[in-house]
Order: structure tokens, then C-alpha cells, then sequence
């Protein structure tokens, strides 16, 4: 009976595989699974001859494998290096806001951008020492693949590192209930519907407004990346996707003109 | 065609099934230690041995590739996870065998191997929520660490070694008990000293498959531990495993990158110690009962 | 002292069973029995099967109590000891108390740690002490002179006659007073049945012996006293060869002159 529904499976795929000619693989960030994946089965009903397989990796997997042409599509929230860029189209989907997060027993819900800088990279260990309770600074943060943590380091701590000390955790989820659970934790997350439990850091003189989401000055900007030379159907995909009107849901936000 | 002809036919069918799929296996198995011998040799081949598998710091972006913390921390993690969780899976298999009435045995063993099964990042979730903060109090920090990575690991073996203490202890004759009991030792006497005795080989066999579990877990780790590349100097410090820091650089480190190939050279040493556990439960379980 | 005729060694205690009753949830299996065995002798229990005669031998060292839903009533002395009672102490008990099982039962240690079991249990570390007490007991199971020597080897490298005699030497290292056996035999070739008889007839005097057994030419070779059990009651006990040559009750003769099984 197995062996049986192996076998059906297997023809079906093939059949599949006949039926229709194109195949197109997106690969890269997963914070652009969701809205891809929302988009893609109305696309795929208006061209049926096109099959789209989609995955996850991360950033730099995903710009590595269009690259190297092991992809169609490369979904990135890294801005790719001049060497690898030259090659290839962006298509952008908005601004995605990249959020300052707290635990909500360290007394602050504002800091300058030098404040922030300080805390992130390890130079300030308590809260103390920017008017808030006496609890050790906890930085937690994504690992060095993470486009959000790309975008902080770049504009928040102007090219250094964050803390070594930092706890990583793999995904945006995970940090958020790390910072939720952690003493005097601190750290960011791109943006999310449910941010309870938490403070939201306002920033200098900027506060964080979810229906004015395109004000907010930190954000990355996730980009769909194709070959220059690629199909014009594959150009094509990109160009829709990236103009999908569901992005509103997932937080992606109108670029300013 | 006669039925024995049929018979004979299948059978053939059969074989070459069979062997088609050995030889598949033996196939990828090839291809997983080339692969990977061939990443770890390009490896060495541009980065030398300097500053790599014995160095202190790892910072790939800058072409430091010590991956001392991590093999500290695959090995504490581990023996904390087996050395908690051993006794308790054993106190499960003789609850289960010796203390509880017979017919509850297909129940109990149902129940942990449905327990088996549950999804390691589950386990992750369930340590952030509850083993971290519990750490956090005993050992202070920010309860990220070592020891918390160590606890969820056990509570995630503990299914799978309880499972396989059980079968130990189901392959004690009843006659050895009664034997020992009619000599005027008492129950526990029996259990040390014949029950246990008697199963030593099963039992230790079941502590390096634990061992190889705990060693190869990845996901609910990575949620605990912290992801600190510094060596790990107590155990309620934060640290890394081969396997979890794998996971953190992997997407950072795409085939091609810089640095890529020290995922290679982590895996291989991985792979080499999963292989020496291999080695060692073939060695113990060449001597059998009897 | 004597007690029917025959001299009653001090080392080994009469038995005394009265209205013993042994039941399983509602089966019951042993129905309002009472006899009396006298020390140093060989008794023999013969019965079709399912008449509760190994039920009775595990009255004797309580290994009974491991069946749940058990239930004893009346009184079993072996001695002066009370066998039967909530805070009877078992590990007293069943180093008065030895056995011996249908199916040699050795553990997977080596000749010398089987013998030594028992006498570790009760806090022998001596090497000297135990080597002698494992040489005395494999002397007295007739077995030194084929182990000396191999006492290091596993038990289960031994022939099954061997296991068997090993498992006595075991039981005889705690220094029982009673030896219970549960056909004993019943699982061995005849040479090796004829060598646990022996032993059976070399240990009279000094034990007090109940073997339960199918083999009824056994029954007569070695025990003193045969007693007959069917469903559940003692039909009859008395000398053996009384028992055999002019029975009182007819469903002993018929069971002994085979008519049913």
C-alpha cells in the first residue's frame, strides 16, 4: 500500500514536471516567506505554465545562489556587495521597520541614537546608566546572516559590531520571547503585528507609530534580485511579486519618493 | 507460469530491490564523508592549520576559524544531558519492568515513545519558557547557557533512553528474579545486583545512542544556549555546539563564501565522533547476555 | 525426640502445615491442607497436574506473595518460624529457606559469583571465607570436581545437568535448613537425573528436603515420605513405600497405577 502511494506520488510529480515547461526557484530571507507565499498562488493561476518552488536559507544563501545560478530569484534584505550586485536587478518591495525592543522592567522606553549605539555594542551595562532600573543590559541579536541585523549595525553602530556577549537567537520569534522572558534584555526585531510584553524604544526623537509605519528611520529594504540575463518571464515574477498588495499585511511599508 | 516460478520471480524482484537500495545508501554515505573530507581538505589547503580547529577565537567574517568553544560546548552540553538523564531513564524502565503491575507496560511504552517523537524545536520553545528562567535563578546570568542547553537535551533524551532501558530490562528472565529473591535478597538487591548486572551491555548501548542524540540535536539548542562563540569557562555561561553554531553561520556562509568549507570541518568532526560512538556500540554489543 | 517413628535432627526442622488455604482472586488452589514433614527427610509431593503442589513448595519460601490477588490463610511452621503473616521477615525466612527450580536458573556471572551470591548478600567480603564457602558448597552439590579449576568460566558454558547442580551449591551456600525443590529434574537428560538423586539422597539427614516431581520412580528412589495432592487437597501422606505398595485411598492407586494424568 506504501510502495503504491509512493509510485502515484512520483508519476503525478512527473506528470507535473511534463505539463508545465518552466520552473522558477526563489530562495533566500525567510521574513519574505510569508508575503511571497500569500502572493504566489494567485500569480501561479494566471500562469499556469510556470511551476515556482520557493525556500528559506537566508539573505546571503539567497544572493549567493542567484549569483551562482543555482536560483531565479534571490530574496535578500541585505544590500548584496558592489561585486555581486553588478550582475543583477533589484526589484524592491518597500521599507520593512527593524523595531528597538525591551524587557519591560528596565525603566526606559527612549534613547538617543548614541544611547542605543553604546547598548547594543556592550559599552553601557546597566540600565542605570541611561535613567532606567538597575538591571545588567542583555543584548540579544540575530546571527551575522540576519539583514535586521545587518541594517543595525550599518545606521545604529556606524559599521562596529554588536556586543559579543550578545545572546543569538536564530529567528525573529525567538528573539522576541527572549526579550519578552530576559531581565534587562534589549534587542530588535523587524516588524511584527503583536509587539505586548515588550517596550518599543523610541529613538532619538522618533517614535514608532504602527499606521505610520514609513516614518520610522530604521528599516531594511527587501529586495527580490534576478539576473540580468534571466528570462522575461522570470523578470516578470519579481516585478509582480514585488508590487503584490499584500505586502501592507506583512509590515512592508511604501518606499518615501 | 507455475506459482513456484511466480514465487521465484518475485524473489528475484525482491533482491535486486533490496540491493539497489543498499547500494544507494552506501552510495550517499560515500558521498556525505567525500563531500565533506573534500570541503575539510580545501579548507586546510587555504586556511592552514593555524588558528583553526584548536584557536580559542571564531569570527569567520575575519578569517578566525577556532572551534575549541564549540567542541567544549558539544561536550558539556552532552554529558550534562546524559548524566541527567540516564538515572532518571533507568528509574522510568524499572518502574515500568519491575514495579508496576504487568499489564501496564504496553500503556507506559506507548506513552514515551509518542513523547519520542515530539519535535525537537518544541523542545526549544519549552526551554526558553521554562528552563531558561529556572536557571537564570540558580546559576544568575541571563540563564542562556551551558547548563540550560544541557537540561533541555535531557528532558528530550529521556524518552528515547527510558524506550531502550525498557527493552533491557524486558529481556531479564523472570526466573533470575525469583532466583535471587528465593536467596533472601531483597527487591533492591535483586535489582542491582542481577537486573542491572544482567543488562549492563543493553544498558550502556543505550547511553552512547542517547550520547549520539544528544550530540546531533541542533535546533533546541540553538534556542537556548545563547550562541556565544567565547569558550564556555562555567557551566551557566553561554556558549555554542558544533551543531548549533552550524546552524547560526549556515546563512551566512553559503556554498562559495569565504569560509564556507569550516562547516564542512565541523560536520567531519561531528560525523568522526558520531562514528567512534558507532565503533563503540558495535564493541559492547558484540558481548551479549547469558 | 521422634515423631512417627523417626529420629528428628535438630539442624533440620519438621515442617508443620495447618489448614492451609491458598487461593488466587476466586480460583482456589490449595483447600484446607495440614500435614507434617519431619526434619532431615526427603518428602515427596506427586500429583496430576494443577493439584497445587508448586504452589505449596512457594508457600513454603513465600515466593507466592509475587502472584497479585493472592490470598493465604492458616499456618505454616518450619521450626519455631512462622512462614505465614504480614511481618513475617522474608530474607530470614529464605536463607532458612533454599530452592531449587524447575529450570536451572543460573545467573550470567561467572561459576564462582553464583555460589557467592548469597553469601555476599549477607555481608561476606572475606575472599579467603567466600572461596572456602564456594568450595564446600560445589563439594556438597557433587560438582568441585568438575569446575575446579573453571570457576571463573560463565555458568552458561556449563551442561544443563551442571547448571542445575550449581544452582543447589548455590542454594546450600546460604546454609539453608529446607530445600524446596520444583521438579528438578524435569528438564535433564537421565544421567544428569541420576546425579541430582544422588545428591538428593546424600543431602538427607542434614536438610530437610520437599520435592515436588512428575517422576514417580523418583518419588520412590529417594524420598522418605511421598504425599499426594489432587485439586487441591492432601489425599494422602505417608511412607513412601507404604504410600506405593499398599495405598489407603483409591484415587491414590489409581493415580499411581496411572489410570488418570
Amino acid at each position: 500500500m506504501f510502495f503504491l502511494q509512493w509510485w502515484i506520488a512520483i508519476w503525478l510529480s512527473q506528470r507535473g514536471i511534463l505539463e508545465r515547461s518552466a520552473h522558477i526557484a526563489i530562495s533566500g530571507s525567510s521574513a519574505l516567506l510569508p508575503v511571497i507565499k500569500e502572493e504566489l498562488p494567485r500569480w501561479e493561476a494566471r500562469h499556469p505554465e510556470v511551476r515556482v518552488s520557493v525556500t528559506g536559507g537566508g539573505s546571503w544563501a539567497g544572493l549567493a545562489a542567484v549569483s551562482q545560478g543555482r536560483a531565479d530569484i534571490g530574496m535578500s534584505d541585505i544590500v548584496p556587495p558592489e561585486a555581486m550586485s553588478r550582475g543583477m536587478l533589484g526589484y524592491p518591495l518597500g521599507r520593512l521597520p527593524v523595531l528597538f525592543i525591551g524587557n519591560r522592567h528596565i525603566g526606559v522606553n527612549q534613547v538617543s541614537q548614541p544611547q542605543l549605539e553604546q547598548l547594543l555594542a556592550g559599552d553601557i551595562g546597566n540600565w542605570r546608566q541611561v535613567g532606567g532600573a538597575n538591571a545588567p543590559v542583555v543584548v540579544v541579536s540575530r546571527p551575522l546572516s540576519s539583514g535586521a541585523r545587518f541594517m543595525t549595525e550599518r545606521r545604529i553602530l556606524k559599521g562596529r559590531s554588536v556586543s559579543p556577549r550578545a545572546i543569538i537567537q536564530l529567528s525573529n520569534g525567538a528573539l522576541y520571547k527572549t526579550v519578552i522572558s530576559t531581565p534587562g534584555a534589549l534587542g530588535y526585531v523587524e516588524w511584527r503585528p503583536d509587539l505586548k510584553g515588550v517596550v518599543v524604544m523610541a529613538v532619538g526623537s522618533s517614535r514608532f507609530d504602527l499606521r505610520r509605519g514609513d516614518r520610522w528611520p530604521y528599516y531594511t529594504e527587501p529586495t527580490l534580485y534576478v539576473r540580468k540575463s534571466a528570462p522575461a518571464i522570470v523578470k516578470q515574477l519579481a516585478a509582480d511579486l514585488s508590487r503584490s498588495p499584500a505586502k501592507a499585511q506583512f509590515g512592508l511599508y511604501p518606499a518615501q519618493p | 507460469m507455475t506459482v513456484h516460478q511466480k514465487n521465484l520471480r518475485t524473489e528475484r524482484v525482491q533482491h535486486g530491490l533490496f540491493l539497489a537500495a543498499a547500494a544507494l545508501l552506501i552510495a550517499v554515505g560515500f558521498a556525505f564523508w567525500g563531500t565533506l573530507g573534500w570541503g575539510t581538505l580545501r579548507f586546510f589547503l587555504q586556511h592552514g592549520l593555524n588558528r583553526t580547529i584548536l584557536g580559542l577565537r571564531y569570527h569567520p567574517i575575519q578569517g578566525e576559524f577556532g572551534l575549541l568553544p564549540f567542541i567544549a560546548g558539544s561536550l558539556s552540553v552532552t554529558l550534562i544531558a546524559v548524566v541527567l538523564a540516564y538515572p532518571l531513564a533507568l528509574s522510568v524502565a524499572v518502574t515500568a519492568t519491575m514495579v508496576l503491575p504487568h499489564r501496564w507496560l504496553p500503556a507506559i511504552r506507548q506513552t514515551v515513545g509518542s513523547l519520542a517523537a515530539i519535535p525537537s524545536v518544541i523542545f526549544g520553545w519549552w526551554g526558553l519558557a521554562m528552563v531558561v528562567p529556572l536557571v537564570r535563578k540558580l546559576g544568575g546570568g541571563t540563564g542562556f547557557s551551558v547548563a540550560a542547553a544541557g537540561i533541555v537535551l535531557a528532558v528530550m533524551i529521556v524518552p528515547t533512553l527510558s524506550l531502550l532501558a525498557i527493552h533491557a530490562a524486558m529481556r531479564v528472565p523472570e526466573r533470575w528474579v525469583e532466583g535471587s529473591l528465593a536467596l533472601g535478597a531483597t527487591p533492591d538487591q535483586t535489582l542491582g545486583r542481577v537486573v542491572l548486572q544482567s543488562i549492563r551491555a543493553p544498558l550502556a548501548e543505550a547511553g552512547i545512542v542517547a550520547v549520539g542524540r544528544a550530540l546531533g540535536e541542533t535546533m533546541a539548542v540553538q534556542m537556548v544556549i545563547g550562541g556565544q562563540t567565547f569558550f564556555p569557562h562555567n557551566v551557566f555561561a553561554p556558549g555554542a555546539t558544533l551543531t548549533s553554531e552550524i546552524l547560526n553561520d549556515i546563512g551566512l556562509l553559503p556554498p562559495g563564501a569565504f569560509g564556507h568549507h569550516v562547516l564542512d570541518v565541523m560536520a567531519l568532526l561531528l560525523l568522526l565522533a558520531m562514528y567512534g560512538l558507532v565503533l563503540l556500540v558495535e564493541r559492547i554489543g558484540g558481548r551479549e547476555i547469558g | 525426640m521422634t515423631l512417627g517413628g523417626y529420629r528428628v535432627d535438630n539442624e533440620a526442622p519438621h515442617i508443620n502445615v495447618t489448614h492451609l488455604s491458598v487461593a488466587y482472586r476466586d480460583q482456589r488452589i490449595l483447600k484446607d491442607v495440614s500435614m507434617t514433614v519431619p526434619g532431615g527427610r526427603v518428602l515427596a509431593v506427586i500429583g496430576p497436574s494443577g493439584c497445587g503442589k508448586s504452589t505449596l513448595l512457594r508457600v513454603f519460601n513465600r515466593l507466592v506473595d509475587r502472584v497479585s490477588g493472592v490470598h493465604i490463610k492458616g499456618q505454616v511452621q518450619v521450626g519455631n518460624f512462622e512462614v505465614i503473616g504480614d511481618h513475617v521477615d522474608l530474607v530470614e525466612l529464605r536463607q532458612k529457606v533454599g530452592m531449587v527450580f524447575q529450570h536451572p536458573n543460573p545467573f550470567p556471572f561467572s561459576v564462582f559469583d553464583n555460589v557467592a551470591y548469597g553469601p555476599r548478600l549477607q555481608g561476606v567480603k572475606n575472599s579467603n571465607r567466600l572461596r572456602l564457602l564456594v568450595e564446600n558448597s560445589l563439594k556438597q552439590a557433587s560438582l568441585w570436581d568438575e569446575v575446579r579449576g573453571k570457576l571463573r568460566r560463565p555458568a552458561s558454558s556449563l551442561s544443563g545437568g551442571q547448571q542445575q547442580r550449581l544452582c543447589i551449591a548455590r542454594a546450600l551456600a546460604v546454609s539453608p535448613q529446607v530445600l524446596l525443590m520444583d521438579e528438578p529434574t524435569s528438564a535433564l537428560d537421565p544421567l544428569s537425573t541420576a546425579k541430582i538423586e544422588e545428591l538428593v539422597l546424600a543431602l538427607k539427614g542434614r536438610y530437610t528436603v520437599i520435592l515436588v516431581t512428575h517422576n514417580l520412580q523418583q518419588a520412590a528412589r529417594v524420598s522418605d515420605f511421598t504425599a499426594f495432592f489432587r485439586e487441591g487437597h492432601l489425599v494422602e501422606l505417608g511412607p513412601t513405600k507404604e504410600v506405593f505398595t499398599t495405598p489407603r485411598r483409591s484415587a491414590t492407586e489409581e493415580f499411581l497405577t496411572g489410570r488418570y494424568e
